[in-house]
Parts: structure tokens; sequence; C-alpha cells
């Protein structure tokens, strides 16, 4: 019995996870499209930021910013260096939410 | 030294009385004035005390791409479609446009006073000082916003020279833009300047007791340049660009000729930052009559920078009649347009090219009764004037001791308007 609960609970988990990843993929696109005035539809992990999407350094600067602000995230000059497609992105923004999920499940344990 | 003659051959316009040259003229025929009472002023916490101003209400612009938008406040939009207007109206070619010998020469009193506002904003809100930044933040509020942005708008890639001067912005700009053109180092230049109007820009006018007070109910009587009654400066913001080029230039290509510039001259008071010196402006009028190898009895009509503070008035009023007596006919054009600032210079130049063309003089709106302390010196009051109008000399004057002044000829023969 315990196992099949702690099979349930892990199902739960990933249930959740693929909704946030969902939904962290929903509010980047959001963000693309108010910040760079780009249409929904062209929103796709393999379109590259400068050459497909038309972004700019400045644009990134304020895409940076933006994502500090709603994530609440502080990603590192070298990972922002990295980024190329709005895939790693997704990516990174994720690997946030992945960690801040564990802190905060290593905080209530 | 020969001098090459520059004139005038393009004229934009974003102004609170009409958003084109056309439509700005025939306002300051009508004598139409375009003070409103501004209600949003009535908000405690905004705390001024003035409640009119000149706003471009009908101003509107969303037709920028995004990339040229972000670096703009409105101050710099409203240039770049004066720009644009200028720019048609000389039809100036793309090749005219693309090449380091055409020039920039355009100021203002701030950058973008609503984008400072926005930053304070966003401080306000966080109590973290870098949260009311983004990447664009400065591009908007240099002083230098406008010129840069005309510059990347149009591709114009000569120099940039930006006259940020306060109420002196324009004149001078143009003053350069001449001084430019006769130097050589420029076949054309795009002069003018902006102004946007927030609450801020209002409350330091209002901090120093120089905004009307008294007219909420009557906007439209609230700016009384020379006039005995007068309360203060009506608030405003627009933007105004001329085409300046060669005369050798404009006839080579047959363009139209609005006016003439013959002289040009600039100091300052270097005694008071806000209570003008009445030799700084006699002197700032006598380099632009000799810059335009002219003397007094040449000048027929003098637009004065009169903004309706009694300080400012009586000493332009003493200077005028130091040098001319009541020789030339004198008029502001604020109690029409109020005080656009930045925009203040280049938009009353452009009622002088309307006073050459009608060979009359437009009077000061609302000049009912001259102060005693404005005598001695020919107003114009009521309606406009016939009268020759051959040379006419424009002031300027600003807020840390600026004068800037120019002297006009009547275009005339081949090509002229």
């Amino acid at each position: 019995m315990v196992i099949e609960s702690m099979t349930i609970e892990k199902e739960k988990a990933k249930e959740s996870n693929l909704f946030e990843t969902t939904s962290l993929k929903d509010r980047v696109n959001a963000i693309f499209v108010e910040l760079f005035e780009l249409k929904e539809d062209n929103l796709s992990e393999d379109q590259r930021l400068f050459e497909d999407l038309g972004l700019d350094s400045l644009d990134a600067i304020d895409m940076v910013i933006r994502f500090q602000k709603e994530f609440r995230i502080k990603p590192t000059n070298q990972e922002i260096q990295k980024l190329t497609t709005l895939g790693d992105i997704y990516s990174l923004i994720d690997h946030y939410a992945s960690a801040s999920a564990v802190s905060a499940a290593s905080a209530n344990s | 030294m020969i001098r090459p003659r520059i004139v005038i051959t393009g004229i934009g316009v974003v102004s609170p009385l009409g958003m084109s040259f056309p439509d700005l003229l025939k306002a300051y025929r009508n004598n139409e004035c375009s003070a409103t009472y501004v209600e949003e002023w009535e908000d405690k916490k905004i705390g001024i005390r003035t409640r009119v101003a000149s706003r471009c209400s009908n101003f509107q612009e969303t037709s920028i791409d995004r990339k040229l938008r972000r670096s703009m406040s409105r101050i710099a939009m409203m240039a770049k479609a004066a720009t644009e207007q200028a720019i048609e109206d000389a039809q100036l070619s793309e090749a005219m446009l693309k090449t380091e010998r055409t020039g920039i020469s355009y100021g203002s009193s701030f950058g973008g006073t609503s984008t400072i506002e926005d930053y304070f904003r966003g401080y306000q809100n966080s109590g973290v000082l870098i949260d009311g930044v983004g990447s664009t933040t400065f591009l908007k509020i240099m002083p230098h916003t406008c010129a840069a942005n005309i510059a990347i708008s149009f591709g114009i890639p000569g120099r940039i020279i930006a006259s940020c001067v306060a109420c002196a912005s324009s004149t001078q700009a143009i003053g350069y833009g001449y001084e430019a053109l006769q130097l050589g180092v420029v076949d054309r230049i795009v002069c003018g300047g902006a102004e946007e109007l927030s609450p801020t820009v209002a409350a330091i006018f209002d901090v120093l007791n120089a905004t009307s007070t008294n007219s909420h109910h009557e906007p439209k009587k609230a700016a009384k340049p020379f006039d005995e009654n007068r309360d203060g400066i009506v608030v405003g913001e627009g933007a105004g660009t001329f085409v300046l080029e060669t005369f050798d230039s404009a006839m080579a290509r047959s363009a139209t000729i609005y006016a003439e510039i013959v002289g040009f001259y600039t100091n300052n008071d270097a005694s008071h930052m806000t209570n003008p010196s009445v030799e700084g402006l006699v002197n700032c009028m006598k380099g632009a009559l000799e810059n335009a190898r002219l003397s007094p009895q040449d000048i027929d009509y003098v637009n004065a920078h009169a903004a309706g503070t009694q300080a400012g008035d009586r000493a332009e009023s003493l200077a005028i009649g130091k040098i001319f007596g009541d020789g030339p006919t004198v008029s502001s054009m604020k109690g029409h347009i109020g005080h656009l600032m930045g925009a203040a210079g280049v938009l009353e130049l452009a009622a002088c090219i309307g006073m050459f063309a009608d060979q009359a003089v437009y009077p000061t709106l609302n000049l009912q009764k001259v102060s005693p302390e404005d005598g001695g010196i020919r107003h114009v009051m009521g309606e406009k004037k016939p009268q020759k109008v051959h040379y006419i000399l424009k002031n300027s004057f600003a807020f840390g001791g600026v004068n800037a002044s120019l002297v006009l000829r009547k275009a005339e023969g081949y090509g002229s308007w």
C-alpha cells in the first residue's frame, strides 16, 4: 500500500511538472508577444532569438529584466550568453523552476 | 570671405495650433489660440497651480516600427513626425539624406520627461532604484534624443548638433545649422526643436511662479505677453523642423524657398540663471544684426520671445527699445500658441514665414493694454497689420541666461514661396 501510494504521488508530481512546463512556455511566449510584438503562432522552440525573431542586444536586456521580475530568477551572464533559441529559454527557466521546486521540497522536509 | 547664402526649403509642424505648416499658419492668421483647461492637473498628487496648457491632443504615432519606437518618448515621436513632413516638403531624395554631407541640428529643454516620470514610478513601486530602468530608458531621456532618433529614423549619417538650451533650443539649433552650412561642413541640415508636456515640466515653471494661475476659466486668454494683466506662461508641447541648405543648392534643384537666413548670434548673460539681463539681450540682437551686416533701421518687424512673464517681457521690451526705439513693429506668438519651450523658436519662426508671404505682421494675441513697463516699442495689437516685411529679427531667450537671435529675409524672385 505504501509503495502504491508513493507511485501515485510520483505520477501526480510528474503531471504537475508537465503542467508547469506548459505554463512556463505560455508565460515566456506571452512576454515575447508583449515586449517584442511577435505573433504567438511564430513562437516555437527552434526559433533563433536574433536571426529568426529579430531581437537584438537591447531586446535581450529587456527580456532578462522581465524574466527576473516574472520568474524571480537571476541567470548568470554565462547562462544568458548561451541562449540561442526560444527552446533554450524554456529550458533555462524550467531548470530554475525545478531547482527552486527541489529547494522548496527540501526546505519542507 | 564670401559667405554662401542660406535658405529654408522645407517646413514640418506638429503643434497644438495645427498638425502641418499650412494648418498652423491658418490658425495664426485667424488669431486662434490653442490653450485649454487641463482637468488632470486638478489632482492634488500633482500639486501644481496652473490648469492651462497648449497640448498636441491630436498627435498619435502608431506607425513607427518597434525597434525605432522603443527608444522614443513622445518628444522624439513628435520630432520625427515634424521632420518627416519637412523632408517631404523640401523633396529631399534618399541619396540626399543618406550622406554625411547632411546633418541634424535639433534641440529641446529636456529629453522625454514622461519617461523620467515612468522611471520614478518604477522606483517608487519597488523601492529599488534599478527597477525603473530598462534598456532604452536613457535613449528616451537623453538630451539629444530627438536628434539621434531623427538620424536613425531617416538614415542621416552626418553630424549631430544638439542645442539643448531650454527655451532657446530651436532658435539656436537653426542658428548652428546656418553656421555649419556657411562653414561648408554640410550641404543641407535638418534643424529644429521639440518638447513634450508632462506635469513635471509644468511643475518646474510653476514652482518659479512663472505659470499662469488666474485664467483657468478662460484658458484662451491666459497667455498675455506685454499686457498689464499678464500672469505667466501657458506651458506647451510640439515640434518644428526646417530644412536648411545653400541658396545655390536650392536653385540648382529648383526647390521652393520660404525665406533666407541672413544673421545669427547667441550669447549668455553670465549673471543670473533666471532673471534676464537687458545688456545680454541687447548684445545678442546687436550681434545678429552685425552678422547680417544690417543696421537696426533695416529691420521691419521683431518677433519677440515674450512669454508673458513680468521679468522676461520687461527686459526684452527695454532691450528692443534700446536698439530699435519705436522703429520696427513687435509682437509675440505666445498668446496664440503658448510657450512650447524647445519647439517655441521654430514654430514662431513659422509664423514669420507667413508674415513674409502676407506682407503683414500678426499681433500679440490677448494684448489689450500694454504694461507701462513694456512701453516705448511698437506693439502689434488686435488684428494683423499690413506693412512691408522684408527683414525680421527673431528672439529666443532661456533659463540659464541663454540668448539667441536670428535675422531672416523675405525670399525674392525665382523659387520663392
